[in-house]
Formats: structure tokens, C-alpha cells, sequence
């Protein structure tokens, strides 16, 4: 019986200057490498039945993302990080695994917001002060890239939630399909240069607010 | 590992630099006698896909005295922040530079890399003639096809690897150790290896010239160095060392795949063919050992394809059984098998049948010549009608897709032989409307592809004359200017980067001057043809007084000294003046198959071989 295993995974350390397309090729090869009965398309071309909840920019550290992939026999999940984890480059690692039930939507389908922890390179004071600046603007226009050619949106409502603590910040922003606003736009907009951008958890839109996918 | 976070970020593509592939090596410095830096003088993409590349890490890394790391070319954004920051070229595995390395070892696959050498030992920090290296540092050594005629770069290397390395780099490694243990210096170290079989120590030999800029002679200087280098080579390729698990890139390379050897040599004998002639004599692999290799390597990579390597695969004994085998392998893995190098026969097609069971790909086929003389010149050993009907063939089992490889400027080529290129490639298309339209499928494209001829040392035509590169293009243009249908498309190739690869490869000890040159005035990946430039390398000749032309367009003496007279590959000179008469007269010989030329090995019933 065909079933949707969710798997959550780290990209750390080196990985994280591996691109998504890069990161893709990357886990097929340990999926075959591990022997694991994926299902594969149909067709002149078949590839292996594998979609990310959200691709994870070059050079930021993921914490615990998400891939789909479809599995044309069944297996438990602990087999399945047991049978992937020796075949993960140094960086990456499987977290866990669960099987998403018929009915359940898909993860990519469920992103709504993402947090991140963010290492800046200014004192803590400094970090605060322009936190608070910030979170008072009323409004955070940037020039955005898109099918149409460039636009001007607003991001401020993007930046959903924002804390300091010492020289981290934390950040929850819009994400996903709708709208997905890169954790970089909102740093500029703070004139703050990341040592290290973290994306820390891949959240959908529960009734009062956001909790993990996962 | 030296790159920071910021520089990495910088950087176009971060991950050529940051290592940590599946399959990487990884030993613990204190416990290897031998730190060896692998160095391939171009992007890490390019030297990634080389198959050579991975034999030689495997090889190395077998060895648990030996820790072999990897080094590629930084790309130039890299470079630029490299030399800001003060970071010097560094391997991969350990992120340590090179320069603290007991050896650097580079592997010279074409001659158009032969800048980035020089560029990527600054780089490293290490003085790039040998003598100003000293006793400090490591022993700066190469080896690959261009090093049969080591002669351009001999200032820059304490020695040369002529030949396979599996045949005799072991003894040299075992010598550097007891070297290193009793602390004697380089050269020592240089004079005990400089009679193995294909080791040649360039600062133990010394040329006089002739006033005409020829060679007067070349001789050893040195008590005891040979006379003669002979070529280092595998007896038997039966069962030979296997690559278990290849590196897995983890980014996208040139050719993603894993890569088996089925033979190495070549029975044809093509003319202006250098691999012909180097890799000889033929030594095929069993087909156990080749199904073996193929069946450990993918499942160590997972990889989605492997390929069959030789220089013309259908002439493998046992192809359809090889092939037949890895296709009961590869399809429950989902894998792709490809055949890079197929003549246009019924044995081919055949190979082809099997494995796209979907007619979509195209076919490559090399005739090289667009006339039956200039193709009996070359000695390719392939008729009109055998091309056509090879063409027929695949039509009429659904191919409709066609890659054909070319040469102008080959020794006596004409206007006419020019133009018989796009000739043949129309009867190409008109085979294919011929064909009644219920046996056959799709729309024909044709695709031919032109490079303009390089005489290369070791093969017949190493004494000829390169056209110059305005003949090579407006031979091209009247290739061009010939194509009248539609279906085919044309694409050819810069006459000036052929012109100065005519250069290096059949350059002598001063031409080495002009590669420093051309390296100070800013010449590197000069193989990338955007990046190539041409008013440097004239310049880089004028001030060290050479001239280009007499070395790619002169016309040689059977009695002259060649630069790379002193290397023995196995074929005999008095055998390649011999097909050089022959090319004269259009004459072919038979392939090893079907008759032996006599060409220095000695046939035997068990295949040929050396002294
Ligand atoms: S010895 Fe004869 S058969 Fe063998 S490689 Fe040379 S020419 Fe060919």
C-alpha cells in the first residue's frame, strides 16, 4: 500500500551552502542509497515522489525541516530514520518520521509562518534599540522581485512576532505559498548584518495563532 | 575550514569549496606518513566529473600511510576574495593548505589548464619554478595525457608521471617515505625514484638549441638518470584496481554519473588521435570485473546513471553481454546506462536498442571527415556507405536524432573535403526522407559540430602543420555558407583557442617562459572560451622572443629532435613515419583487430605487449 511519510531533518554546519535543487539530488541519492521502497513518477523520466514543505535559502541553518516523500510499500517510520540516517552527509540528520494520514493536507500546503533566530553582530543594547524601532514602523516597504516584474509591497505585517535576547533575535514571519517573506528583507530593513540566520520551525495557522507542522 | 561565512556567501557557487561529499576520505593526520594534495587545475564541476580524479583519490587513500585530499581551481570570484582575505589554496577534506603537503600532485588533462597551475601554486603560496622551491615544501609533481610532453612545464615540477599511475606510483610513495625518515633531501629522493618506470626528472636533463630555434640535443645531466623515459603501464587490465565508492558530489557537476572503464587502448589506430596511441596496447576488462565495479559503485552513490567508458565502446569483445548484464542491473535501480563513444554500426545501434527502449535521445557519431579521402587520410576506417547505411538504420528503428562530430584542418584538407562535411551531412537528411514515412519516426535534426585540428606528439601527424586560425575559420564559414536545409544545425569551434592548444602541446622547454608570462598578464581557465584571450598569449610570446608559428604551423623533419623525443610511450617513431607516408597517399591500415601494424608492442595471442 502506497503511503506520505513525513520526515523532519536538519541542514546544518556546511549543508547550509548547499542550494534546494542541490539538496534535493542529495537526499534521492541517500534514499537510494538506503534501499527504502519510494514510489517513483510515472513516465519517460521517472524521479522519486519527494516535495519539501519549503525550500530553505542558501546559507541559513535548518533546524527541523520538512520533506514528503511517497512509499510504495509500507514502513515503519523509526525504520525509516533508522535506514537514512548513515546515508546523511555531515550537517544533515534525520529528526524523526511520522506517516501523514489520508485527509491530512500536505505540509507544503500547510506552511503559513516560519521562525528563525538570527545572530547579529551589534551589543545587545544596540540589538534592542533597533528592535523597538522596528516594531513601531507602521509600515516596511521593499521592492520585491515577482512574475510580474518588480513591486513594492509591504512586509511590516509579514513580521508576525520579534524578541531580543542577548545579541539573538528572534523572528516569526509569514511563509509559504501565499506569502514568504525571507528573513534577510526584514534584517536589512534593521540595517542588521546576520553572523548567522537559524530557521528554526515551519509553522501552520491554528485558530489562535501558529504551531509546528511537525 | 579558512573560508568564512561571508566569503562563502559571496562566492557564486559556496559549495565547489566546502567538501563533505558522500564517500569522502576522512584520516587522522597523525596517523598518515604521506599527506598528498590531488590538484586539478580546474573548477571543482570539471575535475569532479573526471574519472581519472577518482581512481587516483581511491588509489591513494587505499594506502594507510597516505592521506590524499582533493584541490580544485577557484573559480576567479573566489580567487579574488582568497587573495584579499590572505587565504591560501586549501584541500578540501581538512581545509589545511596545500603548501604544508608532502606532495602536490597535478593532473594535466588539457593543455589549456596549463595557466591555472601556476595560478593555484601562487595561490597555495609555493614557488612555481622548482629551482627556487628548496628543501622547505612539498615535491610538486604531475602527471595525465599532456604530461607525455612535459617539456613546456618542465621548470615547474620536481617530476613527471609518464604512463598509468596504478603501474608504479606505489614504489615512488614507498621511497619518499624511507626518504623522509632518514631525512635526506629532495634530491636524493628524485635520484632514487628517477628510474622507475615512468618517472622523468626534468632538472636531471638539459636541451641546446639550434640556431633555427630546433633542438641540438637533449641530454641527462645528471649520473644515472635514463636516457630514455618509458612510458609506466598496467600488463593486464583483466581485473584492475577498483574505485568501491566514488565521490557523490554535493552539488551539480559536468557528468554526474558514475564511470566504469570497460578497456583501456584503442584497436583503430585514427590518425590525429593522441588516446589511440598513449593508451595503448588494448587490455580489455572481464565482464565480471566491469558488472562488479559497476553494480559496488551505485549502490555506494546512488546515483541515477552509469557509463561505460572506453574510446570506442562497440569495440569491446564482450559489449553485448556487458550491456546486456548492467541493463538486468540497472533497470530495477532505475538507473541510466550510457554509451559516450559508439561507431555508426549495426553492433552500435544494437548497444543503443537496449538501452533506450524510447527512441527520443540522439545519437553521436564521430566521422570526422566530410570525404572518403581526407577519412582515409586519418585512417577513421569508416566508408560513405557505411555512415549512410548506419544512418538508415537508426532512422528505421526510430532514431530521428543525430549528433555528428567533425574536424577541419586536418592535414591535407581542401576546399572540397571542407565542404563534403555539410555534403554528407545533407545525405544524411535525405536518407531519412527516403525512408517511406511508415518506417520511420519523428523529424530529423541533424546536428554537426566542427573543432578545428591540433597535431598532437605520439601520433602520425605530430611532425604537421596546423592550418592557421584564419583558414580555420573561414573554413567553418564555408561550411556554413554550404548548409542549405533546414535540419541542420551547425555549430563550430574558435580557431584562435585551437591555435594556442597547437602551441603548448608540441611546445618545447622554452615555451614554458611564455606559459609564466601569459600567467602574469592575467591568463587563467583559458580552456573556457569566454574567458579566453588571445592578445595575452601573443604578448606572453613576443616578450620572451618566440614565435607561435614555429611551433604549430611549421612543418617538421622526420630527422628533427622533437621536445618529447626522450619519452617513450610503447609506438615506435619509425611506426608513426610509417602512417605519416601513408596519410601522404591516402593509404589506411587496418585496425589491431583485423591486422597488425607493427607498431612497437608485440602482438600476442593474449593481446599485445611492451619489451
Ligand atoms: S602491436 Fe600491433 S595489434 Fe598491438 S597495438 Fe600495436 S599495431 Fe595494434
Amino acid at each position: 500500500m502506497a503511503s506520505r511519510m513525513l520526515i523532519l531533518f536538519s541542514k546544518k554546519g556546511r549543508m547550509k551552502y548547499i542550494g534546494h535543487l542541490d539538496l534535493l539530488k542529495v537526499l534521492q541519492r541517500a534514499v537510494s542509497r538506503s534501499k527504502i521502497p519510494i514510489s517513483y513518477s510515472q513516465g519517460f523520466n521517472p524521479h522519486q515522489q519527494m516535495s519539501f514543505a519549503l525550500p530553505l535559502p542558501i546559507g541559513v541553518d535548518g533546524e527541523r525541516e520538512i520533506v514528503e516523500i511517497e512509499l510504495e510499500a509500507d514502513l515503519a517510520p523509526e525504520d525509516a530514520v533508522g535506514a537514512l540516517n548513515p546515508h546523511m552527509p555531515r550537517g544533515m540528520e534525520i529528526l524523526s518520521a511520522r506517516r501523514r494520514a489520508e485527509g491530512e493536507k500536505t505540509p507544503a500546503s500547510k506552511v503559513a509562518a516560519a521562525d528563525y533566530a538570527v545572530e547579529a553582530d551589534i551589543s545587545p543594547e544596540e540589538l534592542e534599540l533597533r528592535l523597538e524601532g522596528a516594531l513601531a514602523r507602521k509600515e516596511m516597504k521593499i521592492l520585491k522581485k515577482g512574475k510580474g516584474g518588480v513591486k513594492e509591497i509591504d512586509i511590516r505585517p509579514d513580521l508576525i512576532e520579534a524578541s531580543a535576547c542577548g545579541n539573538c533575535l528572534k523572528l516569526r514571519l509569514s511563509a509559504g505559498s501565499v506569502k514568504n517573506i525571507k528573513a534577510e528583507d526584514i534584517l536589512s530593513e534593521m540595517n542588521l548584518k546576520p553572523k548567522s540566520i537559524c530557521r528554526l520551525e515551519l509553522l501552520k495557522k491554528t485558530e489562535d495563532g501558529f504551531e509546528p507542522i511537525f | 575550514m579558512p573560508l568564512d561565512h561571508e566569503m562563502l556567501m559571496k562566492a557564486e557557487k559556496p559549495g565547489r569549496y566546502i567538501g563533505n561529499e558522500i564517500n569522502m576520505v576522512e584520516k587522522r593526520i597523525e596517523d598518515v606518513r604521506i599527506r598528498f594534495s590531488l590538484c586539478f587545475p580546474d573548477v571543482y564541476e570539471v575535475g569532479m566529473s573526471h574519472l581519472g580524479l577518482q581512481l587516483l583519490y581511491a588509489y591513494l587513500n587505499e594506502r594507510p600511510d597516505v592521506y590524499c585530499e582533493r584541490c580544485f581551481a577557484p573559480w576567479v570570484d573566489m580567487e579574488a576574495l582568497m587573495r584579499e582575505s590572505e587565504v591560501e589554496l586549501f584541500a578540501l577534506e581538512t581545509g589545511d593548505p596545500i603548501k604544508i603537503f608532502d606532495f602536490i600532485g597535478f593532473t594535466l588533462q588539457y593543455e589549456m589548464s596549463f595557466t591555472n597551475i601556476l595560478n593555484m601554486l601562487d595561490l597555495a603560496g609555493v614557488e612555481l619554478f622548482s629551482s627556487e622551491r628548496g628543501e622547505e615544501g612539498p615535491i610538486v609533481c604531475a602527471g595525465g595525457p599532456c604530461a607525455c610532453n612535459p617539456e613546456p612545464l618542465a621548470g615547474f615540477f620536481d617530476f613527471f608521471y609518464i604512463g598509468e599511475a596504478e603501474a608504479s606510483l606505489g614504489s615512488i610513495l614507498d621511497i619518499y617515505a624511507q626518504c623522509k625518515d632518514s631525512g635526506l633531501p629532495k634530491k636524493d629522493f628524485l635520484k632514487r625514484i628517477s628510474n622507475i618506470r615512468g618517472v622523468y626528472v626534468p632538472s636531471f636533463y638539459s636541451a641546446s638549441y639550434n640556431e633555427d630555434g630546433t633542438i641540438a640535443s637533449f641530454e641527462a645531466v645528471e649520473e644515472g638518470a635514463p636516457g630514455l623515459i618509458k612510458k609506466a603501464c598496467l600488463p593486464d587490465f583483466t581485473d584492475p584496481f577498483q574505485v568501491l565508492a566514488p565521490l557523490v558530489p554535493l552539488i551539480e557537476v559536468i557528468f554526474d554519473r558514475v564511470s566504469v572503464e570497460a578497456f583501456r587502448g584503442c584497436i583503430r589506430g585514427c590518425r590525429f588521435c593522441q588516446a589511440g596511441y598513449l593508451y595503448r596496447p588494448v587490455r580489455e576488462r572481464s565482464v565480471e570485473s566491469l558488472v562488479k565495479q559497476a553494480q559496488a559503485q551505485l549502490e555506494a552513490t546512488g546515483h541515477e546513471e552509469v557509463s561505460l567508458l572506453a574510446l570506442s565502446f562497440s569495440d569491446y569483445t564482450s559489449s553485448v553481454e556487458a550491456v546486456d548484464r548492467l541493463c538486468g542491473i540497472c533497470t530495477p535501480m532505475r538507473v541510466n546506462l550510457a554509451l559516450p563513444s559508439l561507431r555508426i554500426d549495426q553492433v552500435s545501434l544494437g548497444l543503443m536498442g537496449k538501452i533506450q527502449k524510447v527512441r527520443k535521445g540522439s545519437l553521436t557519431f564521430a566521422p570526422e571527415a566530410g570525404s572518403q579521402r581526407l577519412r582515409d587520410v586519418i585512417n577513421k576506417g569508416l566508408s560513405e556507405e557505411e555512415i549512410l547505411e548506419g544512418a538508415e538504420m537508426a532512422f528505421r528503428a526510430g532514431w530521428s536524432r543525430m549528433k555528428l562530430y567533425f574536424m577541419v584542418g586536418l592535414p591535407s584538407e581542401t576546399e572540397e573535403d571542407a565542404k563534403s562535411i555539410a555534403a554528407l551531412a545533407e545525405r544524411v537528411v535525405e536518407k531519412f526522407f527516403s525512408i517511406p514515412k511508415d518506417q520511420r519516426s519523428g523529424s530529423i535534426s541533424i546536428n554537426i559540430s566542427s573543432a578545428c585540428f591540433v597535431p598532437k606528439p605520439f601520433t602520425p601527424f605530430q611532425w604537421s602543420a596546423q592550418n592557421s586560425y584564419e583558414d580555420l575559420m573561414e573554413k567553418q564559414r564555408m561550411i556554413k555558407k554550404s548548409i542549405k536545409k533546414k535540419q541542420i544545425q551547425y555549430n563550430y569551434h574558435e580557431g584562435k583557442l585551437s591555435a594556442i592548444e597547437a602551441v603548448l602541446a608540441r611546445g618545447d622547454r622554452k615555451v614554458g617562459g611564455a606559459v609564466f608570462q601569459a600567467w602574469k598578464l592575467g591568463a587563467k581557465f583559458e580552456g573556457w572560451t569566454e574567458r579566453f584571450k588571445y592578445d595575452i598569449w601573443e604578448e606572453a610570446f613576443r616578450l620572451c622572443g618566440l614565435d607561435m608559428d614555429f611551433y604549430a604551423r611549421r612543418q617538421r623533419r622526420f630527422d628533427e629532435i622533437l621536445p618529447w623525443d626522450h619519452i617513450d610511450i610503447g609506438v615506435s617513431k619509425e611506426f608513426l613515419i610509417r602512417e605519416m607516408r601513408k596519410a601522404e597517399k591516402a593509404e589506411t591500415t587496418p585496425n589491431c583487430r583485423d591486422g597488425c601494424g607493427g607498431c612497437g608492442f608485440r602482438k600476442t595471442g593474449g593481446g599485445c605487449v611492451g619489451e
